[in-house]
């Protein structure tokens, strides 16, 4: 029952197993039959080809490997047995040859004259068995004569390899400088066999040569001459040189000679010339050095020439270095805080031409004392002091520096040529006049000491009521454009309808006018009285000081033309101008610090003058 | 009729040797009997010279020629198999010696004479040749260039040779009496093989006479003054 069972449980055991160790079960025995079917095929490959190779390996009859001639009278033959080994022993080939003499009568095959006794498989013949320019025609053949194993045809010049030179020698013959290359001679003598005295063979000879290292030979071009020079040779280095020939008209080379070795040492200098060189090169560079270090600064000066500062005489050229500008304007009269936009852009020229004498001696002084005063204004004479109707108008400079005190600073022109006298006779005037002077400005303190009061011109009015002093450009302008620039400005304030603290007038005129217009405009001035310059010169009483403010919209609308100048009784602490009030409080004036920037048109003379 | 041609030449040759000599070989007017404005002798020795130099040129081309034309035209098997009985060299029958020894032997005179020989049973074959060579297809230029260079060369060497006659031996011009046997029959058209085999060993064979003449002459000059002092 168990058996029964037995086989169906192993049928079921086969059937229980996993599939996929059945598969690989599978693979690896496959792999296997690949692997030994593989194999076997290898070994009977190899095997085949063992015996092939064997079996390929050739059988080769006895031939000939050649017959060469060495002196074109004799030659010889050889030959080789083959494989066979039953023909290597001697008398087993035979050598048999026919020679074709042209009117001799044909011949029959004879046999090899000499076997040569010193090598084997070689049959010599002598120069009696030798003819030129004949056909040879030699066979290898059995014993018995019944196998022909090779055949060889020929004429003996054709054959000819001469044998190597002989007696190869060299010599030195240049050296190089630098001693590292040389030349040497090369000798020879032709092979004894040939016959070259009786011209018999003419040969051509080859040298090869090569250092001991490498292994290519140097080839030279053939000479018919039995020496040569070899070009270039190192020293320290062997050089093998070696030579053969050839028959001249002949096709082959014979054998090489003898190598010889050629071996020149280099000289060692005594005096190294390198680190001579060297050390020259050297020195050289430290004296360049050390010139170049000495002589830095002159160096540096034709190299790069130092360009020239600014200069202004008589003004220390310190000042005038980047970033004392402050330093620089308050020299030359302007003011620091002065609104640089306001002048920049203007290029006016402007001569301060004040003579002053004394350190005190401010012209601001008179004037302002002048302007301020009218009753006094018999003895002194603004005008003449500086309201010099000149044409040549030139700017006045302004004040600067006014301290925050009220001040009257009069603005008014400078006009150049002003005389000292004039000056003086204001400041004498001006001096009693000076405690008279109004509340408003007291002592009239002007501008810092060391400032002159600078006169300007009122350019524009604003409706704001600001005055805007121009900056002057009376100098060029003068003659012409003074009085457009007067029309100008008084077009502007016609413009303007709104109150005016200054009403200005003249436009006909530039801002001098004479006093004789300003008269005759004056009834028709809303301002009343305006200190004019007279450019004329004319010495006339300023008119009174009283800035006519007018503070009617609808002033004098038609606005004569005005005089541009105004009394200006002071300045406040904002540096607005405080014009003599007349009907109205006039409403400060503001007029702004146009100081002009002194720039660089002073000339040095007149600013001399000016600094303090 | 070849007789009276050679005569006619050589008849010719007598009357305008020395202007053919002046323009054929370079003269390089040594004045060796004085102050003639217009030289028309050169040394023995130079013109030994001039005479060898041809003949080595003339051999390098014609074994330049030979190999050129075997490359072309003859198929292996056949290469080895000239000089054969075939088509023996024309020159066979001329009693020029062919071992040293023999040639050691012969005079100067005969030297001269064996040279001029073969110089001169050579010239009309060359001109026979040319016109076979530009029968073939494909022949290079080169090859054409060099059988007309050298027939060319072979005129002035007789030329030399004969001059050379006269100084060395004071001789007279010879008449050619040498039969000229050529195998140019000319029979018509041979077909293309055996053209072709003619040709070739015509080529190698004058290429074996060139050597010849080489050889004879070189030994003439090193004998010179009974002394061989060619080394």
């Amino acid at each position: 029952m168990n058996e029964s069972v037995d086989p169906n449980k192993s049928k079921t055991r086969w059937s229980n197993l996993p599939p996929f160790v059945l598969s690989l079960q599978l693979n690896t025995m496959a792999a296997a039959l690949t692997l030994l079917f593989f194999l076997y095929i290898a070994y009977t490959s190899t095997s085949a080809l063992e015996s092939a190779s064997e079996q390929v390996h050739p059988q080769r009859d006895p031939h000939f490997t050649g017959c060469v001639s060495t002196n074109m009278e004799t030659f010889r033959c050889r030959w080789n047995v083959g494989t066979l080994q039953n023909l290597s022993k001697p008398g087993e080939l035979r050598l048999f040859y026919i020679n074709k003499i042209p009117h001799d009568p044909p011949k029959e095959w004879s046999e090899c004259p000499h076997y040569s006794t010193d090598r084997a498989n070689e049959c010599f013949f002598s120069e009696n068995h030798t003819s030129i320019w004949t056909s040879y025609r030699v066979q290898l053949r059995s014993r018995d004569e019944s196998t022909l194993y090779d055949q060889v045809m020929f004429n003996v010049q054709d054959i000819v390899q001469p044998d190597a030179p002989v007696n190869l020698t060299w010599a030195p013959l240049n050296e190089s400088l630098s001693g590292i290359y040389y030349d040497v001679m090369l000798k020879w003598k032709p092979p004894q066999s040939a016959d070259v005295e009786m011209g018999w063979i003419r040969l051509q000879y080859q040298v090869q040569y090569r250092s001991a290292s490498s292994d290519l030979w140097q080839v030279v071009e053939p000479v018919t001459s039995t020496h040569r020079s070899l070009y270039g040779l190192e020293t320290n280095v062997n050089h093998e040189v070696r030579v053969r020939c050839k028959m001249l008209s002949g096709k082959e080379f014979g054998e090489f000679s003898d190598s010889i070795f050629i071996h020149i040492p280099s000289k060692v200098s005594s005096f190294p010339v390198a680190a001579l060189f060297l050390f020259g090169a050297l020195c050289l560079v430290a004296i360049l050095m050390l010139v170049i270090i000495s002589q830095q600064e002159k160096l540096m000066f034709i190299l790069l020439p130092p360009v020239p500062g600014p200069k202004i005489r008589g003004i220390d050229s310190e000042l005038l270095k980047k970033g004392k500008l402050r330093e620089l304007t308050s020299i030359l009269g302007g003011s620091p805080n002065l609104r640089p936009e306001l002048y920049n852009s203007d290029p006016w020229v402007e001569f301060i031409d004040l003579d002053i004498e004394e350190q005190g001696d401010k012209l601001t002084d008179l004037d302002t004392d002048c302007l301020m005063h009218r009753s006094l204004s018999s003895n002194c004479t603004p005008v003449s002091i500086g309201f010099r109707d000149d044409d040549s108008g030139r700017a006045s400079c302004c004040d600067p520096d006014l301290p925050s005190d009220p001040e009257a600073s009069p603005f008014h022109p400078l006009i150049p040529d002003q005389t000292l006298s004039k000056e003086a006779s204001c400041q004498t005037a001006s001096e009693p006049s000076s405690p008279v002077q109004s509340p408003a400005s007291g002592e009239l303190p002007f501008a810092a000491p060391g400032r002159e009061a600078m006169y300007t011109q009122v350019s524009e009015v604003r409706s704001s009521g600001k005055v805007l002093l121009s900056p002057e450009e009376q100098t060029e302008v003068e003659k012409t454009t003074s009085k457009e620039t007067e029309r100008d400005v008084m077009a502007e304030k016609e413009k303007e309808k709104k109150e005016f603290q200054l009403v200005v007038v003249n436009a006909d005129h530039g801002g001098y006018t004479s006093e004789l217009n300003a008269g005759k405009m004056s009834p028709r001035l809303s301002i009343g009285d305006k200190s004019e310059p007279s450019l004329t010169g004319d010495s006339s009483p300023l008119p009174s000081p009283s800035p006519y403010h007018e503070s009617d919209p609808t002033p004098v609308s038609p606005l004569p033309p005005a005089p541009v100048y105004t009394v200006v009784e002071g300045v406040d602490r904002q540096n607005s101008l405080l014009l003599t009030p007349n009907s109205t409080p006039a409403p400060q004036l503001i007029i702004p610090k146009t100081m002009p920037t002194p720039g660089g048109y002073l000339t040095p003379d007149l600013l001399g003058s000016i600094t303090p | 009729m070849h007789m009276m041609r050679a005569i006619k030449q050589g008849q010719w040759a007598v009357l305008l040797w020395p202007y053919l000599l002046a323009i054929s070989i370079p003269l390089d007017c040594r004045d060796e009997q004085g102050g003639l404005s217009r030289c028309p002798s050169i040394s023995q020795e130079k013109l030994l010279d001039r005479v060898i130099q041809h003949a080595e040129l003339i051999y390098r081309v014609s074994e330049e020629s030979c190999s050129l034309f075997e490359e072309m035209f003859i198929p292996f098997p056949l290469q080895l198999q000239r000089n054969q009985a075939g088509y023996p060299c024309i020159t066979k029958a001329l009693p020029i010696p062919s071992s040293k020894s023999e040639i050691q032997q012969i005079s100067d005179k005969w030297l001269l004479h064996s040279v001029l020989m073969l110089v001169q049973s050579w010239i009309e074959p060359l001109v026979y040749l040319q016109t076979t060579l530009d029968r073939y297809d494909g022949v290079p230029d080169m090859l054409l260039n060099k059988t007309k260079w050298v027939s060319e060369k072979l005129i002035s060497l007789e030329q030399g040779v004969v001059v050379l006659i006269k100084k060395m031996l004071d001789e007279g011009m010879m008449t050619t009496t040498y039969s000229e046997q050529s195998l140019f029959q000319d029979d018509g058209q041979p077909e293309m093989l055996e053209s072709v085999m003619r040709d070739y060993t015509l080529l190698s064979c004058f290429k074996k006479d060139a050597h010849k003449m080489e050889i004879l002459l070189k030994l003439l000059k090193c004998r010179q003054n009974d002394i061989y002092s060619c080394a």
